[in-house]
């Protein structure tokens, strides 16, 4: 029998990306958010979620793509982290997957620098590929891939 | 029984910190019998607690313990400081005893063999000869094998040990003073909780009689009672109790079996007990009800005897259910539910067998008036009203907007103001917990050091009701002690130097705590050594906390604060008590971290003090709101001084020094910080002609001016902290939800000031500050004519230069050449208007009257025309600052406020051409 499991699935740039299902907390449309000055650019700012105080994680910063178009506002991917709650800003939600286990497959070398640190593997579907993203690594910023590091050694 | 277990550890560890500090009053006031009544009531409970818990050897060496202090209380033995220093290291044999209870239930391999010999032999008046003073290692390594070995073995434990009786013959009804007071009513409060449990206990016991456990408890609880009584000097109760826990003794060692009549006699016992007391409670003493046939009933049970009747133990309450014993041996229970019919609704089953209180009569009683709270519960309180206050916060912003919309709802939102704020006061104060609390242990550390030192140091505490939120308390212990035994350690001097330096022999430390303006200011006061700023500036350089360069600028009190310095020590040697070098650092890291601040004065030779200032609470904080870059953001108010605002004219007040923005607020220097540019949106000062608002900060003493664009609100905020993510940033403090459901960051003041290098840069400041009394020290005092030049503009000229003051009329001023001159004393004098000198302002032409300094040199005079006198004053002048202006000599501050002193020469000559090139052949002339 065939093992699945569930993914959310979103959009970031030309990404299809994919976090655990019982990771995510919630999906926010686009939220207020109120910037942190002297901070990561990655760290978009925070949001009042509920009378918590959450970061936003520009997803499109942390994966080192393009930068969001003007008008696009992005959408809140709230996760729970080992850090605690937090958001990640996505362009767009897609549907929850199931996908069987076994069209998993660790990423591919070719990948290169932050996006194969940052994903823990990719589905194969019929018509596009799932990358499943790290959660602990996306959000700890300090988190950089090794080749990086041993650049700045 | 882990709970049991629980609750002993629990106040077992409570009374031994009270014991601690009553040893070390003790040894201060040996005679104070109430205190050594209360030392020994607690070991004794603690001791007799043991006994049917099972932990023989806490028992045991709780035994030797209340023997020795047994002899002491009778007098049979004087404190002297080898037998306080013996009990404390029993009482911290004790603790640690307890403390591997409570970590694995069992009581440590630790051998306690020497120490209870010590005790022992002490007890027997000899000398302990033991060194038990250390109290890390107070388990002492049997050290003298030649000493005689102690034959006279720990006795078997006797949970009866009638012992606490000497007291209570002496005196009938004792005397109850306010200090006795808060004794007996803590006394009340337990007994009066412990005897609800009894009732429940004793009517479960029936049930069934085996329970060992059950037996225990009850044993335990009449036990207490009784201990306690003893040296309270309520004989009445103890003989009551006494008999009733020979009964219990009976039962629990299974000699009797509780049946009804037992159980009876026992319910009888516990309402006397309350009775008496309620009566305690009400008039101080143990009424005059005569329970002689209860306690006789008793005894004879105990032995085993036949009852024919239990008498009533309550004879002044109303109804007196006198059935037979028969009847109740028959339903064992119904007699006593029919005496609680009154009783009310009770509705747990158990408390239906609770005969009547006399909670009528007493009102709400000592008992009534506090219950324990789990500190969680109050935790998760606190965070509910932290977010009822941001919700608050949010409706009343939007009432705001919409007042005069719905009148009603305006009104309602006023009113959730008031409760909440109420309700947040209330809650607040559930936390709070009297400072006292942690410095109950000092006296202990103190005296333990001092001994270990060889020093003779008092303590004193003033303050102590200081109350505190309870996680502050937590968080300021450590740091208190560490500063407390630094005082001890390097403070205080020995007794031989300080006779030397004909101080007292023995130090003084004194704590002290008081509120000032929403702080908790605690200061800790030595009359020792005090700190020594060379030596401590050649540990500094020697340690490479600083270059010898930065030291030779440092001022007095700079130097001393290196001390707060990480790697800095100057303790010679490391002892165990202090000198690592991790020391104050530390502490104020730690008092930082809870927004709080320590201050240190030192004196070198005379003593120091350190001075902590610390929030009130930590959960929900005033703060001003400002905004900048378009986002708002909280100042707390804590370390607010003064909101300033400049107009755009007030803005030449602005000068740099070096590129540094300062503001002269008041004759002091404001160092300035652009909010702007400090969170990275602005560069440069190319606003500095806007109208601007200057926060006045203080932080560790130092005040900086942070320049905002706006101020929006105070706000009661609530601190979240930020998410890890921003731990990098130091310029924000934490996170907080505003009224209208947006996130503002709140600034971490103590970390602007150090990321604008306003510490250090002020610290320079501190030095200049230092000079300047200096040079006032040395400069005589002036008289100085102050003036007004030009619409705001003071000057001020030396009064000694003053020929006079005259004032003309404009129609007398005439033209010579380029200058207007006017005829006075029969001279032609020159006159300069200062106002065209020194401001773009003209003089002012439609005032008919000029007012003028006349200035004479060498028999020639000329007017200085200025637009108002306005004072003279006798005031020391310290020239602040040089200045590159023609015509100024300086400016110093007057009268508190900022004066150019003009200087005269200079300004003749600039304005007068050649008026000193013909000073020569005038003289001549003349």
């Amino acid at each position: 029998m065939e093992v699945e499991k569930q993914f959310c699935t979103f959009y970031v740039d030309d990404l299809f990306l994919g976090v655990e299902v019982a990771k995510v907390q919630e999906v926010l449309r686009y939220q207020e958010m109120t910037s942190v000055p002297l901070s990561s650019p990655t760290v978009s700012g925070l949001i009042n979620l509920r009378g918590q105080i959450v970061t936003a994680i520009d997803l499109r910063k942390r994966l080192e793509l393009n930068g969001r178009p003007e008008g696009q506002l992005p959408m809140n991917v709230v996760v729970r982290t080992n850090e605690g709650v937090v958001s990640m800003l996505v362009d767009s939600i897609g549907d929850v997957l199931e996908v069987p286990d076994n069209s998993f497959e660790t990423p591919p070398e070719t990948i290169d620098g932050i996006t194969r640190h940052l994903v823990l593997g990719v589905y194969k579907l019929p018509d596009s590929l799932l990358l499943i993203l790290d959660t602990e690594k996306a959000v700890n910023l300090e988190s950089v891939p090794d080749e990086v590091k041993a650049k700045h050694a | 029984m882990d709970d049991v277990i629980n609750e002993f550890l629990v106040e077992s560890f409570e009374n031994l910190d009270q014991l601690d500090q009553d040893l070390v009053d003790l040894e201060q006031d040996p005679s104070n019998t109430e205190l050594l009544g209360n030392v020994f009531r607690i070991i004794h409970t603690i001791k007799g607690t043991c006994g049917f818990l099972g932990f023989s050897k806490l028992e045991s060496l709780a035994h030797v313990g209340e023997n020795l202090l047994s002899r002491l209380r009778d007098l049979e033995l004087a404190l002297n400081p080898e037998i306080t220093s013996g009990v404390l290291a029993m009482f911290d044999g004790v603790r640690r005893i307890l403390s591997c209870i409570e970590s694995d239930q069992n009581e440590g391999d630790e051998d306690f063999t020497a120490l209870k010999d010590k005790l022992t032999r002490l007890t027997k008046g000899e000398s302990g000869l033991g060194d038990a003073t250390a109290p890390a290692e107070a388990a002492p390594a049997p050290q003298e094998e030649s000493a005689p070995p102690a034959n006279e073995k720990p006795e078997e434990p006797q949970p009866e040990a009638p012992a606490p009786t000497a007291a209570a013959e002496t005196h009938e009804e004792p005397e109850i003073n306010d200090e006795m007071e808060a004794v007996v009513n803590e006394f009340l409060v337990e007994s009066y909780e412990n005897l609800d449990q009894i009732d429940r206990d004793l009517v479960d016991l029936e049930q069934n009689p085996q329970d060992k456990e059950l037996l225990s408890s009850i044993f335990r609880i009449i036990h207490t009672i009784k201990g306690t009584c003893g040296f309270l000097g309520f004989s009445k109760l103890e003989s009551l109790t006494h008999v009733g826990e020979n009964l219990l003794s009976k039962l629990r060692e299974g000699e009797l079996t509780l049946n009804p009549v037992i159980a009876s006699a026992l319910l009888k016992m516990v309402d006397a007990v309350r009775q008496i007391l309620g009566s305690i409670e009400s008039d101080k003493n143990q009424g005059n009800v005569d329970y002689g046939s209860l306690i006789e009933v008793l005894s004879k049970l105990t032995k085993g005897e036949a009852v024919d009747e239990v008498p009533d133990a309550s004879p002044a309450s109303e109804e007196n259910p006198s059935e037979k014993v028969e009847a109740k041996a028959e339903t064992s229970v119904v007699p006593v539910a029919e005496n609680s019919a009154a009783s009310a609704e009770s509705v747990e089953p158990s408390a239906e067998k609770k005969p009547e209180r006399r909670q009528e009569s007493r009102g709400a009683g000592v008992s009534e008036s506090s219950i324990r709270v789990d500190v969680g519960l109050l935790d998760k309180l606190m965070n509910l009203v932290g977010e009822l206050v941001l919700a608050r916060n949010q409706i009343m912003q939007h009432s705001s907007k919409n007042d005069d919309k719905d009148s009603a709802f305006a009104a309602s939102s006023q009113h959730l103001n008031l409760i909440t704020t109420e309700l947040q006061e209330g809650v607040m104060k559930t936390r709070m917990q009297p400072i006292g609390n942690v410095w109950s242990k000092f006296p202990r550390v103190v005296r333990d050091l001092a001994v270990a030192c060889n020093k003779k140091v008092r303590i004193d505490m003033e303050g102590k009701e200081t109350e505190l939120d309870k996680t502050i308390i937590e968080a300021i212990k450590d740091p208190l002690t560490h500063i407390i035994r630094n005082s001890v350690d390097h403070g205080i001097e020995s007794p031989e130097d300080r006779i030397a330096k004909g101080k007292d022999e023995e130090g003084s430390l004194l704590l002290r705590a008081f509120h000032e303006g929403g702080q908790v200011i605690i200061e800790i006061v030595d009359d020792g050594g005090g700190i020594d700023p060379e030596r401590v500036k050649k540990k500094a350089i020697e340690k490479h906390v600083i270059t010898s360069d930065q030291a030779s600028r440092m001022g007095e009190r700079e130097l001393i604060n290196l001390i707060f310095a990480p790697g800095f020590s100057t303790a010679a040697a490391i002892t165990n008590v202090s000198g690592r070098g991790v020391g104050m650092d530390v502490v104020k890291t730690n008092i930082e971290k809870i927004g709080g601040s320590v201050d240190i004065h030192s004196k070198f030779g005379e003593g120091t003090t350190l001075k902590v200032k610390i929030p009130l609470t930590l959960a929900i904080i005033p703060a001003l709101v400002v905004t900048c870059g378009g986002e708002r953001y909280a100042i707390p108010q804590v370390n607010l001084l003064e909101l300033v605002r400049l107009d755009q004219q007030a803005n030449r007040d602005v000068e740099m020094i070096h590129g540094t923005p300062v503001y002269r607020l008041r004759g002091n220097l404001l160092p300035l910080v652009n909010l702007n540019e400090e969170l990275g949106f602005k560069q440069g000062n190319d606003n500095l002609d806007d109208a601007k608002i200057i926060v006045v900060l203080q932080v560790n003493d130092r005040h900086f001016g942070l320049v905002v664009e706006g101020i929006a609100d105070t706000e009661e905020i609530v601190v979240k902290p930020l998410s890890k993510q921003l731990k990098g940033t130091n310029a924000f403090a934490g996170a907080t939800i505003m009224g209208d459901g947006r996130v503002a960051l709140i600034l971490d003041v103590l970390g602007l000031a150090q990321s604008s290098r306003v510490l250090s840069e002020v610290a320079e400041r501190a030095l200049s500050e230092k000079t300047t009394v200096e040079a006032k020290k040395s400069a005589s005092t002036q008289n100085l004519l102050v003036f007004a030049v030009g619409q705001k503009g003071r000057m001020a000229i030396i009064l000694d230069m003053v020929g006079r003051l005259e004032e003309f009329k404009t129609s007398e001023v005439e033209k010579s050449g380029s200058l207007d001159v006017v005829q006075y004393r029969g001279e032609i004098m020159p006159l300069i208007y200062l106002s065209q000198v020194f401001s773009a302002d003209t003089y002012g032409e439609e005032k008919e009257i000029m007012q003028s300094v006349v200035y004479s040199e060498n028999g020639r005079s000329v007017g200085l025309v200025v637009d108002q006198i306005i004072d003279i004053v006798e005031e020391e002048v310290s020239i602040q600052k040089g200045s590159d202006r023609p015509g100024v000599l300086g400016t110093a501050v007057i009268k508190q406020r900022v004066t150019d002193l003009v200087d005269v020469r200079d300004v003749i000559q600039s304005t007068i051409m050649g008026y000193y090139d013909s000073e020569t052949p005038a003289l001549q002339e003349g």
